[in-house]
């Protein structure tokens, strides 16, 4: 029988709040973190919006501020989690565009940057590291860190781990949507039918993840339980999505999470706002999910928050254990006339009350990577199966 | 890791050549080499793309996404999986520090100097870094898990470690694990900042599946990976502490291994005096750095010797603010092609 794998600390920060209350204050009041560039030479760009984050973090001038986006939402999380035994735990790095920021700046300014891994730059600031990783699998990166965390706790390869994304805004990938946008958006408009393409974000999240036996010997507080999670690649395009190759993750989550499609409430959609990819996730929830699907509720809060790379999955994550805690669901703002192709319920506009036993969270990255986890409250030590 | 994993197949490329002989016999060559000026940056030279890869794709593929293709499809073919009939079951893991960063300086350049709307959105995918493992997936059908790690020196072998991962947690049956680094500006700002004076670049991959999978397909596995263990690399005890958890890990003792194949020897120190290998090789005072591929280039010198009369390799391999990364690969007669 392997471990139960639970969430006892969260770190977060985005556009429209750093740390785990002012991000669910600024979602419960439908904040939009869109706003001009801050840190892009804007005269390189036909756009000029973004989800950036306005404040700098500790230590950006020298490791990154990819980096220390990452350490300080690190050590909020592990804050928020009270670890105060000091345990020898995994660090699992989620990221798509690692610091390239920091070299896009030395290039700017004649500088060389020695490229450094986030993990090592976290690693030799944050005690106790025992095995650290920095995986990359594009704007999937943060739910794989979930996984790959989920995975060595249930092995009982450790009984401790924080996993997550981080990614900030990089000129070469926000002039690659610059590039694809034919129309410049002002902001994320997910599902609708005038949706005008994405907005990328700075953001970073975290999640303490531990064994049920370790959380409930040192009487941790709980938001709830990683069931399982899913992974596949299309194997067929660079930047297009297959709905195949996404119905095949959310399968494989389910199936591998042991539970029945019917037994997922709510989905936090991958919902970046470009035409192909709401689409293609609409068409695959459909598949996956059959006559359900018309059951069920969706959401993408990429339209607050933009869209943050490699953390936009644990973001999510993030969103869906306050969303179990608080007993509501975040709704897909700017929806106003939805795309005929994209006929879910997407909870538009207003938030729901929803009491969620299970949710999956979507994500989906360039290189056709996508990794669908499924989170569940916390039923106690008899979990249905 | 508490199951074990089969190697099944090799690919490789090096400035030596593209078989496990030519690594192992420059190993030799250097060793008895006294006096010879080092060298910086040892280079793949000629390298035939359009006769080795087709012409398909050619353009989209910076140098280290053809080497990695190239060593990724000679891997496949030496595990003789038909990956038409398994996509869906397999996967790809690729370490790389700096393999893309060349493309994505020049799309900056684009940026700077003509402004975003002169890239060309084919190029899109070199945006993040995960760009080498999806051609690679494209390129050999492989549908269930594509990672990219980015771990410093111990990329390589780090890829390989979480390749095991997803096949005993049963994400996906086969995976092509390796690792690539090829000559960049910033791999040699790097050697210069962490004052190595010589090099290489390369690409290698090991095929990794279940050793009953490999059965069932009728394949003798060159070896079994029996146990990894990794730590931070923060000082030289970090070494011995490793090393002991993947033996404790494998469950065999210090005197049973006789083949050690190291990273170099000045990171090194281990505390057993019943660990006595018959052979210790140190690659990185030999061939010089390989960042990512060095480890995966360790695990294929291990698997030459373990053809002769070897039975226990240990495979270690640190770098400062990484993981320090210990590898038992076991060997028998059953398993010796």
């Amino acid at each position: 029988m392997s471990e139960r794998v639970v969430c006892t600390g969260l770190g977060v920060a985005t556009s429209i709040g750093i740390g785990k209350e002012n991000f669910w204050d600024g979602m419960t009041r439908t904040k939009c973190g869109a706003k001009p560039l801050i840190r892009l030479e804007q005269n390189r760009f036909a756009q000029n919006r973004s989800y950036e984050i306005d404040e700098a973090f500790p230590q950006e001038e020298t490791i990154g501020r990819t980096s220390a986006m990452a350490l300080h939402t690190i050590k909020s999380a592990l804050t928020d989690a009270f670890v105060t035994d000091r345990p020898e735990m995994a660090l699992i790095i989620g990221t798509g565009l690692c610091d390239f920021k920091k070299i896009e700046d030395g290039m700017d300014s004649g500088r060389f940057v020695n490229y450094k891994d986030i993990c090592s730059n976290i690693s030799e600031r944050v005690e106790n590291v025992g095995y650290g990783l920095t995986i990359s699998t594009g704007c999937a990166s943060g739910n794989y860190a979930v996984g790959y965390g989920y995975d060595l706790i249930s092995a009982e390869e450790t009984d401790i781990a924080v996993a997550g994304g981080c990614d900030c805004v990089t000129s070469v990938m926000y002039g690659i949507f610059d590039c694809v946008n034919r129309e410049k958006p002002i902001f994320c408009q997910p599902f609708d039918v005038n949706r005008k393409g994405t907005i990328l974000g700075d953001g970073a999240a975290f999640l303490v993840l531990e064994s049920l036996t370790r959380a409930k010997r040192r009487n941790a507080p709980i938001y709830g339980e990683i069931i399982g999670y899913g992974l596949s690649c299309d194997a067929k395009h660079p930047t297009s999505p297959d709905p195949d190759g996404i119905a095949r993750a959310m399968r494989s989550a389910i199936q591998r999470s042991r539970i029945l499609p019917e037994d997922i409430d709510y989905i936090v959609m991958h919902g970046t706002g470009t035409a192909l990819n709401d689409v293609a996730e609409t068409r695959a929830v459909k598949e996956a999910f059959g006559s359900h699907s018309r059951n069920m509720a969706t959401s993408s809060i990429k339209a607050m928050i933009g869209h943050t790379g490699g953390a936009a999955g644990t973001v999510s994550c993030v969103s869906a254990f306050l969303s179990i805690k608080h007993g509501k669901i975040p709704p897909t703002i700017f929806l106003e006339s939805p795309d005929s192709l994209c006929d879910l319920d997407y909870t538009p506009n207003v938030w729901r009350n929803l009491r969620i036993k299970r949710a999956m969270i979507n994500a989906f990255g360039f290189g056709g990577n996508n990794c669908c986890v499924v989170v569940g409250s916390y039923e106690g030590d008899n979990r249905e199966e | 890791m508490k199951n074990e994993v089969a190697i099944t197949g090799v690919g490789l490329i090096s400035p030596w050549g593209e078989r496990i002989e030519d690594i192992v016999s420059a190993l030799n060559k250097t060793e008895k080499s006294d006096g010879d000026k080092p060298v910086v940056m040892k280079t793949i030279g000629q390298f035939d793309s359009v006769q080795k890869l087709g012409r398909k794709g050619l353009r989209q593929m910076n140098r280290s996404a053809m080497f990695s293709v190239y060593a990724a499809l000679q891997c496949l073919s030496d595990s003789n999986l038909d990956a038409s009939l398994a996509s869906d079951e397999l996967g790809v893991v690729l370490g790389t520090q700096f393999g893309h960063l060349d493309r994505m300086e020049q799309m900056m350049k684009v940026i700077r100097d003509e402004g975003a709307r002169s890239l060309n959105p084919t190029d899109a995918g070199y945006g993040g870094l995960n760009v080498l493992a999806s051609i690679i997936g494209v390129r050999t059908n492989a549908k269930a898990v594509n990672a990219t790690i980015n771990n410093g020196c111990a990329s390589g072998l780090d890829a390989a470690l979480y390749a095991c991962g997803m096949i005993t947690g049963g994400h996906a049956k086969y995976v092509l694990a390796g690792g690539v680094e090829t000559t960049s500006k910033y791999y040699l700002e790097w050697l210069r900042a962490n004052q190595n004076d010589r090099a290489y670049e390369g690409a290698g991959f090991i095929q990794l599946e279940k050793p009953d999978t490999a059965e069932r397909r009728g394949i003798k596995p060159y070896a079994v990976i029996r146990a990894f263990a990794s730590l931070p690399y923060v000082g030289a005890d970090c070494v011995t502490k490793s090393m002991n958890k993947a033996l404790m890990s494998a469950s065999i003792s210090a005197e049973e291994i006789d083949l050690f194949i190291g990273g170099d020897k000045c990171s090194y120190k281990y505390e057993n005096s019943k660990f006595q290998p018959k052979r210790k090789i140190f690659i990185k005072d030999i061939l010089g750095e390989g960042m990512a591929v060095s480890g995966i280039y360790q695990l294929l010198i291990a698997l030459r010797f373990l053809k002769d009369d070897y039975r226990n390799a240990l495979i270690h391999l640190c770098g400062q603010g990484e993981n320090s990364l210990s590898v038992i690969l076991t060997n028998s007669a059953a398993m010796t092609r």
